[in-house]
């Protein structure tokens, strides 16, 4: 396809499995190399002065590890009814660090071949297309492969340093 | 092998590292020692070899015994004094402690090194021969030279003639310089090129390649192909700019670092010279082709793997201690499987906890044997300095503070690049030639200062140097150039904006990308290193002046002892450090102690007023707390205020019925611990406080470091997560008096404020006037109702605990409107000749420091010391020591009699440049019945002295006065024969345990801080009196 | 410019003045008249010459290639300013660049 051309770096080679989750209306997956544990839930205790998109922190462990709410970072409209049902937690593991994301509910792994996964749509959620490494389509529905490394850049103050 | 010999092995490369780094410091302090040379230092070195030695001949280690013993036989003869350790001599031992440690890293080639150039060299120290270098007879042979390609360029050079620039510490390039191209049509013309050269470099051998060239009578050639061979201190970069040659006709074929003993390039250089050429040594061809071969360089740190373990040194008290805490455990282990079979409850919980805790304990032990001094990595770097600082030929020194901080490992392992990328970095781009910082008026020898120290919850590592700093406007201007933004948005970076686009990918701010500091090895990465392992990295410059780049690391893995305090449903730690003292104040004491001006809260403590905040408030956003089970969100608004401020600063103030009902409900008894951080102190106020714990900290995600009031994170005992308390950050972010810059950064840049700031009481009077109140004359605020308060006599009286205070309206002294009656009314007491009197503040508005300067001439007048502006607001400043004179002269009158001694009156000179302070003071000080003569700075006082035309009993003095500061005035009293029985009281804002030192080192009788009256004026007549029982 | 002539194998030349791209070709045709006249030693005085440029210096070295392609052929240059002997040193034009 001929508007594969910038994407093409971002997708996977070979056979992959992703851990699928569930953020709103939206199914997202995750390379499952990068999680630690999945449907893991956990007390969170709020930081003054964090991001709004930072829930707090939990304990993992020993570990206080930062939790974030997916919904707010990817700026989609969370599933707000459910909230007294209990969010679920999904463990990353990046750059040495583990990080938590708060999901609305866990969906399945999926495994996959390279050549199923196809180039996002432009402008697809408005995501950075750095975050977004392609979508897969399974039983019709339509996933989204998410990169960890670049979801946990976002706004995080370690990451972008200059603005251009 | 053996066994038992694969262990002396082992142990003698550890051992042997460990040595020979302590040596090489050794060795370095030798170099700088001179004339007063520790004999012990000698011995000590000389001691390590020769044991060295000693154990290396009975593994069976023949080169390192050979080269150990050489090396030996020199020291022995400086610790005897039949060598003198001369720059050429400690190179050499330098250099064979360099082949030691590489033959130690690969212990198992060490036996067929070649360490012959090095043992000739040691040898050649003690003969005595001037230049170090091979012998004689190699000195003469002669070798060809190519360049890197392997083309030859020179045929047949004097080998002595290279190797002696290499050991001196020179590189030795090919230039190939086109005569007409790269000079004369650069405007310049081959004499002058010449001239150039010579101030650079050292000619070698040279010649004009006349292959290619025409002849005579063919049209003139465009170009002259000049060959030369250089040595020069400068590196590829730097030479090929000062010779205004390209750099790929420069060609870098020898340098020090490689092997200092032979020319030694990626091809080999070095071959037998052809037959049939000119003046050579007598030796046979095959000796020197095998001499020639034999120099190439060895190569000893090859990538052969290093046979050593990662290994940590424990404090054998933790091992100790470990072992307790593993034998409770097995103790406990045991109850527990014999109550598997009893199922009480009661019991289990018990055991459980025990369990629970020591395993805890048993973490947090094996957590601190990972501890490590960061001196570990410190210790390389005065060698790194100084070979940077030789070839580069700068001058430096470096200083190294706080060696016995201790960090995690694997930070210690982690930080050594970044570290060594920034100290090379201060070197070589931040500090100038030496002539260059001359001519700026700067000492030519730089300094360059490395330190670690705690701060914050945090550990701060700054390397800082009073180089030229670093260019805003350069960096805006690569920026664009590089296309990395374009110029709109540059010229719309602050300074600081800037200054941060070092550590943008790619971007390199020397002109030349140096290689000294290593190509590939950007600041982007340091930052990204830095960042991995938790910890954050800034960058403060000042042009000309020099610049700090200030580390910040979590105390990963730190266990820290520290108070657990709770606010709402959340738990937070203060670090023990920070801690001054709790105070606990009951309710009925709350309306009394805690006033309320404004937004800002302050604690009556001990005759002073000191400021607090709420946590809450500080912390701006409320407890926030959800359950795994997803039970509600409680956000934990406190309800007994009406206040809604949620987010950031005191922007919105307000309304006046907030203040009042928030007073009237701070009802409950309150808990305030006070905390003090980089010098200020102030009040927290919490819910409750709980035992003091020893934690482990824990650093916050990436996410999370940003904020400013929290430097990490621990778990408690029952698994809840409790922040660690910044108290340095709430203290800026709630505008608490914060110092502009703390001036412990290692001594680079201060943009600190000269002016003073001073501590004001802000009110009016009647609506539209602003008066202010120094605070530091404040001995409380009370709030009495109208009824308190008798008129006698046409003055107020105000009835109070079984007192009369006399009060003061302010309009019937100064030229102030009269203010509406309130009811209640706000007195400020404070004391005047040793008794109380109180002032009425119809409306606080505000308690804040200031430090705007105080303008001592307009609006004065009786009862006005002086007016200032904030905000747009004259303020005048109210003089109340006049007012209470005014209202009560004959108070002054009785203390002034106190005053005399022996029949005069105790004269006191002080130096003061503030004209406000010293105005101040001179009031306060004549209050109390002294004899007060002032001067404006510290050269004024002394001529004062010298004049002569009064006899002083005791001088106080500022410290920072201009022309002559308060030290060097000290000194100069104290040293005069004179003078020197005159007590010297030094007054000041600066309170730091080293400003307490250097005054005390100056002679100084006694160390004041500014405005506490009451101190002064104790320590005065104290001193006098003392002086007076003595005499 | 004026020469002498001594009765050998080897002619002098005495040029006056700056020795610089725009009056090189002067020098060299003077040269190359030498040469022509079968002259195979050329000794240059420069005791009136106080600058040469790079152009001025080529002159000198292909003269010089010139020669040495003659048996006994050399330039030798006398008289120089202390610059300029530096100069003609580290050109050293195979070593028969001889240097008074």
């Amino acid at each position: 396809m001929s508007n594969e051309t910038n994407n093409t770096e971002n997708v996977i080679p070979g056979r992959s499995q992703f851990a699928t989750f569930f953020v709103g209306e939206f199914q997202f997956g995750i390379d499952i190399l990068a999680v630690r544990e999945i449907n893991r839930r956990l007390d969170t205790y709020g930081v003054p002065g964090a991001p709004d998109y930072v829930c707090g922190v939990a304990n993992l462990r020993g570990d206080v590890v930062t939790t974030i709410d997916l919904a707010k970072l990817l700026k989609i409209e969370g599933d707000e009814g459910e909230v007294d049902h209990g969010h679920r937690v999904v463990i990353t593991q990046s750059l040495g660090e583990a990080v938590g994301l708060r999901v609305d509910r866990v969906g399945d792994v999926v495994t996959c071949d390279a050549s199923d996964i196809e180039p996002p749509p432009p402008n697809a959620l408005a995501l950075d297309l750095q975050v977004l490494k392609g979508v897969y389509k399974s039983d019709g529905d339509l996933i989204a492969l998410l990169d960890v490394e670049e979801l946990l850049q976002l706004d995080a103050t370690g990451g972008r340093v200059v603005e251009v | 092998m053996s066994l038992e010999q694969d262990e002396l092995l082992s142990a003698f490369v550890m051992e042997s590292s460990e040595n020979l780094s302590d040596i090489e410091s050794d060795l370095l302090a030798l170099e700088t020692a001179d004339s007063d040379l520790d004999p012990e230092l000698v011995n000590r070195v000389f001691r390590t070899v020769h044991s060295m030695k000693g154990t290396a001949n009975f593994i069976g280690l023949k080169v390192i015994n050979e080269l150990a013993h050489e090396s030996e036989n020199v020291l022995n003869l400086i610790r005897s004094d039949e060598l003198s350790p001369t720059p050429a001599v400690v190179e050499a031992l330098l250099a064979s402690c360099d082949q030691l440690k590489a033959m130690v890293d690969d212990i198992e080639n060490s036996n067929s090194v070649d360490v012959s150039a090095l043992v000739a060299n040691l040898k050649s120290c003690i003969s005595g021969e001037a230049a170090p270098g091979a012998t004689s007879a190699e000195d003469d042979e002669g070798v060809d030279v190519d360049m890197p390609n392997g083309t030859l360029v020179f045929l047949d050079v004097r080998q002595g003639d290279i190797t002696c620039r290499i050991s001196a510490g020179m590189n030795v390039f090919i230039v190939e310089v086109d005569l007409v191209v790269d000079v004369d049509e650069k405007g310049s013309n081959p004499v002058e090129f010449l001239r150039g050269f010579y101030k650079i470099a050292e000619l070698i051998e040279s010649y004009v390649d006349t292959a290619g060239l025409g002849e005579l009578h063919e049209p003139l050639p465009e170009g002259i192909g000049l060959k030369i061979l250089a040595g020069t201190k400068l590196d590829s970069e730097g030479f090929s700019a000062a010779l205004g040659v390209p750099q790929e006709r420069v060609h870098l074929i020898g340098t020090p670092e490689d092997n200092p003993w032979t020319v030694a390039s990626p091809t080999p250089a070095v071959s037998a010279p052809p037959a049939n050429s000119g003046a050579v040594a007598d030796a046979a061809p095959r000796a020197k082709s095998e001499a020639a071969s034999g120099q190439k360089p060895s190569k000893a740190k090859s990538s052969a793997p290093v046979r050593r373990e990662s290994t940590v040194r424990v404090n054998v008290e933790i091992l100790d201690h470990l072992m307790n805490l593993a034998g409770e455990l097995v103790l406990a282990r045991n109850q527990l499987l014999q109550m598997k079979d009893q199922t009480s409850e009661r019991d289990i919980g018990g055991v459980s906890a025990r369990v629970d805790q020591v395993t805890s304990e048993l973490q947090d032990a094996i957590m601190q044997t990972r501890m490590q001094e960061v001196g570990s990595v410190f210790n390389k770097f005065p060698r790194v300095v100084r070979d940077l600082v030789k070839k580069l030929g700068k001058q430096c020194e470096l200083e190294v503070i706080g060696q016995h901080v201790e960090l995690d490992k694997t930070i210690i392992e982690a930080i050594g690049d970044p570290l060594t990328h920034l100290v090379r970095n201060s070197v070589d781009h931040g500090l100038e030639m030496p002539d260059v910082r001359t001519a700026a008026g700067k000492d030519p020898c730089g300094k360059v200062c490395l330190k670690a120290f705690h701060q914050g919850g945090k550990i701060n590592i700054s390397i800082s140097d009073d180089g030229a700093g670093i260019s805003a406007a350069k960096l805006k201007q690569k920026a664009v150039s590089k296309g990395l933004m374009s110029e709109e948005k540059a010229t719309e970076l602050t300074d600081q904006e800037a200054i941060n686009l070092i550590f943008h990918p790619g971007f390199s701010t020397a002109e030349q990308v140096s290689d000294v500091s290593g190509r590939g090895v950007g600041m982007d990465v340091v930052r990204t290193n830095i960042l991995n392992l938790g910890g954050t990295v800034e960058v403060e410059t000042e042009l000309g002046s020099g610049s700090t780049v200030l580390i910040k690391l979590p105390l990963t893995l730190a266990i820290m002892p520290s108070l657990i305090v709770r606010v709402g449903r959340s738990s937070f730690a203060v670090p023990q450090t920070n801690i001054n003292e709790i105070i606990r104040i009951m309710s009925d004491d709350v309306a009394e102690r805690i006033k309320r001006v404004h937004d800002a809260e302050v604690l009556q403590l001990r005759g002073e007023l000191m400021p607090i905040i709420r946590l809450s408030d500080a912390l701006g956003v409320d407890s926030f707390y959800e359950s795994k089970d997803g039970a509600e969100a409680s956000t934990d608004r406190r309800h007994d205020l009406a206040d809604r401020r949620e987010g950031e600063e005191h922007e919105e103030h307000p309304p006046r019925e907030d203040v009042a009902r928030r007073e009237c409900n701070t009802s409950n008894a309150l808990s305030v611990v006070i905390v003090e951080s980089a010098g200020h102190r102030y009040g927290v106020v919490v819910d409750s406080v709980d035992d003091p714990q020893e934690i482990v900290v824990k650093p916050l995600g990436r996410h999370l470091r940003g904020i400013e009031c929290l430097a990490g994170a621990t778990v408690l005992g029952d698994g809840s997560i409790a922040l660690i308390l910044d108290v340095t950050g709430i203290a800026s972010k709630c505008q608490l008096r914060v110092p502009s810059r703390d001036t412990d950064t290692g001594g680079a840049v201060s943009t600190a404020d000269d002016r003073e700031s001073q501590s004001l009481l802000i009110f009016t009077n009647h609506p539209e006037e602003k008066f202010a109140l120094p605070a530091s004359f404040i001995t409380r605020i009370e709030r009495v109702t109208k009824d308190q308060i008798d008129s006698v006599g046409g003055q107020f009286i105000l009835q109070y605990r079984g007192k009369s205070l006399p009060l003061i309206t302010i309009e019937d002294h100064i030229s102030a409107r009269a203010p509406e009656p309130t009811d209640p009314v706000n007195v400020v007491v404070f004391s005047a000749a040793g008794r109380e009197c109180g002032v009425i503040v119809p409306r606080l508005v505000d308690i804040r420091d200031v430090d705007a300067e105080v303008d001592a001439e307009t609006l004065k007048e009786p009862g006005i010391i002086g007016s200032i502006v904030v905000e747009n607001d004259a303020i005048r400043i109210i003089g109340l020591l006049e007012l209470a004179h005014i209202l009560k002269p004959d108070w002054f009158e009785e203390k002034k009699q106190h005053a005399v001694k022996r029949g005069h009156d105790i004269k006191i000179l002080l130096a003061e440049d503030s004209s406000f302070f010293r105005s101040q003071m001179t009031k306060v000080l004549e209050s109390e019945g002294f004899a007060i003569t002032g001067c404006e700075d510290g050269l004024i006082a002394w001529n004062t002295l010298l004049r002569r035309e009064t006899e002083f009993d005791l001088v106080v003095t500022d410290i920072e006065m201009p022309n002559m500061n308060g030290l060097e005035l000290t000194r100069k009293i104290k040293t005069d024969p004179e003078f020197k029985h005159l007590p010297v009281i030094a007054v000041t804002s600066l309170a730091r345990d080293e400003d307490i030192a250097s005054g005390r080192a100056a002679g100084v009788d006694d160390y004041q801080v500014k405005m506490d009256r009451a101190k002064l004026i104790a320590s005065i007549r104290k001193i006098i009196g003392d002086c007076v029982s003595v005499a | 410019m004026n020469q002498e002539t001594t009765a050998s194998k080897e002619c002098i030349v005495r040029p006056e003045g700056p020795i610089t791209a725009a009056r090189c070709e002067e020098f060299r045709q003077e040269l190359q008249d030498k040469v022509d006249e079968g002259f195979v030693e050329i000794a240059v005085n420069l005791e009136a010459v106080d600058f040469i440029d790079s152009r001025g210096l080529s002159v000198f070295v292909v003269c010089h290639k010139t020669l040495s392609k003659k048996k006994k052929g050399k330039i030798r240059v006398f008289n120089a300013s202390d610059d300029l002997k530096k100069l003609f040193q580290i050109m050293s034009l195979d070593g028969q660049f001889v240097v008074e």
